[in-house]
């Protein structure tokens, strides 16, 4: 059984030779885009595998993919979510505003502030 | 995920009556197994379930189009129980006439959570299981409502329209993943969505039809058909209208 960095790093590269390139032995360090060469529907292929096979999505709420910029990012945002990690628990400071906002209203932030589990 | 072998499988989104029905009983005669939800059952959703007791190819489950997390485990189920999903067929969707001041808000609501939100969360999900498996086909009903104006239905017009936008971006984007993406766009069809035209309002359709009559359920189904086989291979990013000539 692969632990969720080595699946990463397998999903990668298989993404990279199905683009008929030449895959490097994968590591954190490499930046997807200027190391690895993949586009950004390569890297939805990535998160779509991954999810299939982890049964997590880091991008629907937890994290940016726009903050992925190595596979290190990518493993650390796996990390997280298997950890159960949910926007609210990332973002206290987030969440609290989004509760004062709601108080404002005079209506309960739970809709606001709802998370992922 | 099992192993769908050379068998093509297709969600239909409201599939329990009119158009969603024609197109679902046209696939499963084409040989497709297919997946479909809508709110609640009908007689002839219970026939096809009484059918095929053992689901190998149909499927059907109680799903609400307002609630994304219900669409996404339906399309992720569909997945897993027919080891892939070839086709998506946005087709649920509510009618919504009336001027657009004395609308309710909750009405409007509605028709937007249903027609187009849902049809934008099935094709996140969809895509994602159709990207890896480097081929899928997404099909979305829209209406020659999106390409003419008329009275009475700009909220409904609205989400057509927005169909018929997402679809050619999408098109773009998905297109160098194998992905096809299109819209079908029929006229005015015998079916409940024109139930309560008056005869006086459907003989001026006709009259301003070229073809001269009011589309059949199949003169549509037959166009979603082709648009869901292999002959349609190299079409992408289009909105094919069927209307009989109305909005030429």
């Amino acid at each position: 059984m692969q632990n969720p960095e080595q699946l990463i790093h397998f999903v990668v590269r298989r993404i990279i030779e199905q683009k008929g390139q030449p895959a490097p032995t994968i590591e954190n360090h490499q930046r997807l885009t200027a190391d690895l060469g993949l586009e950004s529907l390569d890297v939805a292929k990535v998160v779509a595998v991954l999810e299939v096979e982890l049964e997590v999505d880091p991008f629907a709420q937890l994290v940016a993919i726009t903050d992925v910029r190595t596979v290190g990012d990518l493993a650390e945002a796996y990390r997280r979510a298997l950890a159960g990690e949910t926007a609210a628990t990332a973002e206290p400071a987030l969440d609290a505003s989004r509760q004062r906002a709601a108080a404002r209203r005079g209506a309960p932030a739970a809709q606001d502030a709802q998370s992922e589990g | 995920m099992t192993d769908s072998g050379s068998r093509q499988v297709v969600i239909v989104s409201g599939g329990s009556r009119g158009l969603g029905l024609g197109i679902l009983r046209r696939a499963l005669a084409d040989g497709l197994a297919v997946a479909t939800f809508s709110r609640s059952t009908s007689p002839a959703i219970e026939d096809l379930r009484a059918n095929d007791p053992n689901a190998e190819r149909f499927w059907w489950e109680p799903v609400d189009g307002a609630d994304p997390a219900a669409l996404k485990k339906f399309a992720l189920g569909t997945a897993k129980r027919f080891g892939a999903i070839d086709v998506l067929v946005n087709n649920a969707g509510v009618g919504l006439d009336g001027l657009l001041t004395m609308t309710r808000v909750e009405d409007i609501q509605r028709a937007l959570a249903v027609n187009l939100s849902a049809a934008i969360y099935l094709i996140q999900s969809c895509s994602k299981i159709m990207l890896t498996q480097g081929r899928g086909n997404i099909i979305s009903i829209s209406s020659v409502n999106a390409v003419r104006g008329h009275k009475g239905v700009a909220v409904y017009s609205a989400t057509k329209a927005a169909l018929d936008g997402m679809t050619r971006s999408l098109a773009k984007e998905l297109g160098p993943g194998g992905i096809r993406v299109n819209t079908v766009a029929p006229g005015y069809f015998e079916s409940d969505m024109v139930g309560e035209l008056t005869d006086e309002q459907k003989a001026r359709i006709k009259r301003r039809t070229p073809l001269g009559r009011l589309a059949a359920i199949d003169d549509i189904v037959d166009v979603v058909a082709f648009m869901m086989s292999p002959q349609s291979r190299f079409i992408t990013g289009q909105t094919i209208v069927v209307d009989g000539g109305i909005t030429c």
